[in-house]
């Protein structure tokens, strides 16, 4: 028993919840009480080789349960667990092992040969299978079984002890380790539970990646918390994620902007009625329409996180979902959001900012990294890098990042801003835009563009001269049928520039140089 | 650090939800937009009035809206409330006023003799009058309120988690009213818990009858009702009557409610539709009450708890999983909360023993406002020292056994009260019963039982004793039963012992 750890809601549940689904993935099955089981027989045998308060155990893997077991096992030692990105290469995933300073390392089959490569030269890295690979590798599974029966005692410890290690993407320079406490994790899971309004009944529908906040703080552990169940998959398909609403009556999700059109077109019949919650970010009105058809009886939830802020900070409220429609909603509870200038003083309603976030949810900072910590985290408030502001009424919109911002003329201009004028027109579904090089403005804004059926590069422009300044007019359009996008579905801007100059505009306002 | 003042909750909530009901005060009704802006527009009255941040405000009054309204105003400014125990003697009153360092108050017209007086013995030096009944230099709430603009804001104060919300009286069986610190944190953290353990959403529609200078009132769920969007419904008496008709009314769908006031709104000649209810909350209701109210109400979750104002309310919830199997049982901890039961020299005890309770965690009181000696008597390593006794089970459960100042100490043993009240409770023919420990030159103490019969009932002292004896050791048999009508109780329904053992 202790106050902070969040394994300590298992044991409660197992009682409470016994013989309810807490987890559900590919046909296997577990209840509230084998989920404890599990948890305290993988904590029991980790326990015996020399896992304990403190030590760090990486996972590169898809979503499997073992994930998820593993990650809860080492919470109730009071373990870190350091959720790593698949998609990474061998030496940046050394660079990142070393760093977090792991003991040992937990992969799937399908990552063995990765993982192998990347603790090459970490002989001292233990290697750990959470679904059998081969004798050189403990297998969770059977060390389960081994321990089965067990019980093991939730470490006792306060709110400040570190529950995980998750490495941003960082598009800009190395990845920074947010370091995550069992406190962070708990407010988030009450701020889930308050919004959501989430109740045993829940069930869950999870593609999103375990390695990211979306997939395990969305509200992924909390839906434990309320005793609901998880229906885990390996991966996002449109057709399985059809399949999965109708047959276990899924009542929420999280799903990225792009993965919408995607169900949409999947031709799978299924029932979705049973829907009544769907959270994702950056969805363009004609999506919203998507969405709206999909899910008739949910309320569709514009959400607005980042890793540091444990996943959600800000939601579009129901009563708002039209009529506040591109805004990101306000506070979850029990946090604060301010939009400031560089002195971090209150800009006035309607201007732009940076958007900066405190509360119980927000992290400490970044794992040994004092200099970033005390620049992102100054004056008690965390910097997001995100520019916003609020409207009169205190609703939310996120214009840019900081660092997507087009620089022109002397002019800075949010990319964001470019692109919800274009997603505005009926035809189009997503657009991304990006600055590229002029010899003479410094940049431009070029728009990247996935379209319906019928989309013409020039009705674009002639929509976006309409309804943008001169300057923010697109002066190239490229109609593509996906974005590159990172697992959680964020679109890689990183990669639309370095696509450009290989790819040929469908309209172009003046010939630009091709770096 | 974050929102960790409450008012910053229905700033949101007004956002999100404003065309919910959120307040229901017999005819009079608040959406949450509506509720937020009253709340601005009495914050900026009680400023207008003298009010600021760091002043102790005593607040007398009844469970009305405008009670409601003022506390979240406090809130919003950043005073410190202090709900007053209208029930308490105006002597009581002084003491409280002058420990806490009261300097405004908020009262009620049918409080203004007690206001009158406190005004002039006391260091208050601003009063507000809720109603018409204006005394000395005290100004009506109706003309403040008429003086602010209309759509007047008034920005929440920064508060962090350890700053006080309230200080809250506790009802004082043993000795002096002490002053029980309620911080903001506090106030989060009980919040939380009563949404995940109540299972609380923004269908809810919670009735509030007891008294909002309780922690019960206040705080089970009280004030979280706001934080899960729900609708807090309040009533103006505890008649049976009264509440039946509202919960029938208003599809009430929660409430904390007395067994005896319970009994009395199934009996009604019109009993009340309770179809929409889904808990009732109670606490220390004998197992045979209990069944019988289930078989009334078999759709209604009923739940034990174990709380006291230190704890802001409750720790522990009974599931509804374990109603039937663990019935006695008040349940196993909230999140957060970690109870153990020590022995007299502070060591951890094994499953199933009994010892005294302790508790520590975010939702429990940090101390006792300027009472450093009874601090230092109830604390100890961080943990709360309850004085009460009980025992956990392998399960985690919490039983409760007695408090420890109700020990009877008999020929060397130690005898609960509670558990020699707890049997005389199974007599068919008992109503209530009480049981103390009296002097006794042979064994120190002996146990007597003070008991009320049910109407129509005939049993005598020696049937009880009988029943004793064939249930309990013989030296936890009652040496003396007395047969009466009434029983000595405090506000919150608690049996005076102190008052029979005076007896």
């Amino acid at each position: 028993m202790s106050t902070a750890n969040i394994a300590a809601m298992l044991a409660g549940n197992a009682l409470r919840f016994g013989g309810k689904d807490a987890l559900v993935f590919e046909g296997r099955r577990w209840t509230h009480r084998q989920l404890d089981d599990d948890v305290n027989a993988l904590a029991a045998g980790l326990s015996a080789s020399d896992v304990r308060q403190g030590s760090r155990v990486a996972i590169i893997a898809n979503n499997v349960p073992e994930f998820l077991i593993l990650s809860l096992a080492l919470s109730k030692l009071g373990a870190v667990f350091v959720p790593l990105n698949y998609r990474l290469t061998p030496g940046e995933l050394a660079h990142l092992l070393e760093h977090a300073g792991v003991q040992a390392v937990a992969t799937v089959p399908e990552f063995a040969g990765l993982t192998n490569a990347a603790i090459a030269d970490l002989p001292d890295v233990r290697r750990l299978a959470l679904e059998p690979i081969s004798a050189a590798w403990t297998d969770l599974r059977a060390l389960i079984e081994a321990h089965r029966g067990e019980r093991v005692a939730d470490a006792d410890l306060a709110d400040d002890a570190l529950q995980r290690i998750i490495y941003t993407s960082g598009t800009t320079s190395l990845p920074k380790g947010v370091m995550l406490t069992h406190g962070n994790v708990n407010m988030n899971m009450h701020a889930q539970i308050v919004e959501l309004g989430l109740r045993p009944t829940d069930r869950i529908l999870n593609f999103a990646p375990l390695y990211h906040v979306g997939g395990t703080d969305l509200p992924g552990y909390g839906i434990w918390h309320v005793g609901g169940c998880m229906v885990l998959q390996r991966r996002f398909d449109p057709s399985s994620v059809r399949q999965a609403i109708e047959a276990e009556r899924i009542t929420g999700m999280v799903m990225a902007a792009t993965m919408l059109d995607m169900v949409r077109r999947s031709d799978t019949p299924a029932d979705l009625s049973s829907v009544r919650w769907l959270i994702y970010s950056q969805v363009t009105s004609a999506l919203f329409a998507v969405a709206r058809e999909l899910f008739p009886n949910a309320r569709l939830i514009e959400g607005y996180g980042l890793t540091e802020t444990c996943s959600g900070l800000t939601y579009l409220d129901q009563a708002h979902m039209e009529s506040k429609q591109g805004s990101v909603g306000i506070p979850v509870p029990w946090v604060q959001v301010r939009v400031v200038d560089a002195d971090d003083n209150d800009v006035p309603v309607g201007s732009n900012g940076e958007v900066v976030a405190r509360g119980p949810k927000v992290s400490p900072g970044y794992l040994d990294d004092p200099a970033a910590t005390a620049h992102a985290f100054r004056n008690g408030w965390f910097h997001t890098g995100d520019v916003g502001c609020f409207d009169a009424d205190g609703y939310l919109y996120i214009r840019d990042r900081l660092k997507d911002m087009i620089r022109s003329g002397g002019e800075n201009m949010a990319s964001a801003e470019i692109e919800n004028v274009l997603a505005d027109h009926p035809l189009v579904l997503a657009a991304s835009v990006i600055g590229a090089p002029h010899p003479k403005w410094q940049e431009v804004p070029v728009a990247f563009v996935i379209g319906r059926p019928g989309l013409t590069a020039e009705s674009l422009i002639e929509h976006a001269r309409q309804h943008l300044g001169r300057f923010k007019v697109p002066k190239e359009i490229y109609l593509v049928d996906e974005f590159p996008t990172n697992p959680s579905g964020k679109v890689l801007k990183r990669t639309l520039r370095d696509q450009r100059p290989t790819l040929h505009p469908d309209w172009t306002y003046e010939p630009l140089p091709h770096d | 650090m974050g929102a960790a003042n409450f008012a910053e909750t229905l700033r949101l909530q007004a956002l999100r939800r404003a065309d919910r009901e959120a307040l229901v005060d017999g005819a009079d009704r608040w959406t949450y937009a509506q509720l937020d802006a009253d709340v601005d527009r009495h914050a900026a009255a009680l400023l207008s009035a003298g009010i600021g941040a760091s002043d102790l405000v005593g607040v007398l009054g009844r469970n009305t809206a405008t009670y409601v309204l003022e506390l979240l105003a406090l809130a919003r400014i950043g005073a410190i409330s202090v709900p007053l125990n209208w029930r308490l003697h105006v002597t009581e009153q002084t003491y409280v006023i002058n420990q806490a360092g009261i300097t405004c108050l908020l009262y009620d017209d049918d409080f203004a003799d007690t206001a009158a007086e406190l005004c002039a013995k006391t260091g208050i030096a601003t009063a507000v009058a809720n109603g018409a009944q204006v005394v000395g230099d005290a100004q009506p709430l109706s003309a403040l309120l008429d003086r602010q603009p209309a759509g007047v804001r008034v920005p929440d104060a920064e508060k962090v988690p350890g700053d006080i919300h309230r200080l809250l009286y506790t009802s004082g069986t043993t000795a002096h009213p002490k002053g029980v610190i309620h911080t903001c944190g506090n106030l989060t953290a009980n919040h939380l818990a009563q949404v995940l353990e109540l299972e609380l959403t923004q269908h809810d529609r919670i009735l509030i009858s007891a008294p909002l200078f309780h922690v019960s009132g206040l705080e089970a769920p009280g004030l979280a009702i706001f934080t899960a969007g729900a609708t807090m419904v309040l009533t103006p008496t505890f008649k049976a009557d009264d509440i039946a008709r509202i919960a029938t009314g208003e599809r009430i769908t929660g409430m904390v409610l007395a067994a005896q006031i319970l009994f009395g709104l199934l009996d009604l000649p019109e009993p009340p539709d309770l179809s929409a209810l889904r808990y009732l909350l109670f606490a220390g209701v004998a197992p045979t009450v209990r069944r019988d109210v289930k078989r009334r109400l078999p759709h209604v979750r009923l739940i034990d708890t174990f709380g006291m104002t230190e704890l802001c309310n409750g720790v522990c919830y009974m599931d509804a999983a374990h109603e039937e199997s663990k019935m006695g049982a008040l349940g196993a901890p909230f999140p957060g909360v970690h109870i153990r039961i020590v022995d007299d020299h502070f060591r951890q005890v094994p499953p199933g023993t009994e010892g005294e309770i302790i508790i520590r965690g975010a939702k429990i009181s940090p101390g006792y406002w300027n009472d450093e000696e009874t601090n230092r008597r109830s604390r100890r390593d961080g943990w709360f020292l309850t004085g009460d006794v009980g025992r956990i089970d392998a399960d985690g459960y919490l039983w409760f056994v007695d408090r420890r100042t109700d020990l009877i100490k008999s020929g060397g043993e130690n005898v609960a009260g509670a558990e020699i009240e707890r049997v005389i409770a199974q007599h068919p023919d008992v109503a209530e019963v009480a049981v103390i420990g009296v002097p006794d030159p042979q064994w120190d103490e002996v146990p007597k039982a003070f008991v009320i019969l049910r109407d129509g009932a005939t049993a005598t002292a020696d049937d009880i004793r009988a029943h004793c004896a064939a249930n309990l050791a013989k030296f936890k048999v009652p040496k003396y039963v007395d047969v009466v009508a009434s029983l000595p109780r405090n506000d919150s329904g608690k049996v005076l012992k102190r008052s029979l053992r005076q007896s």
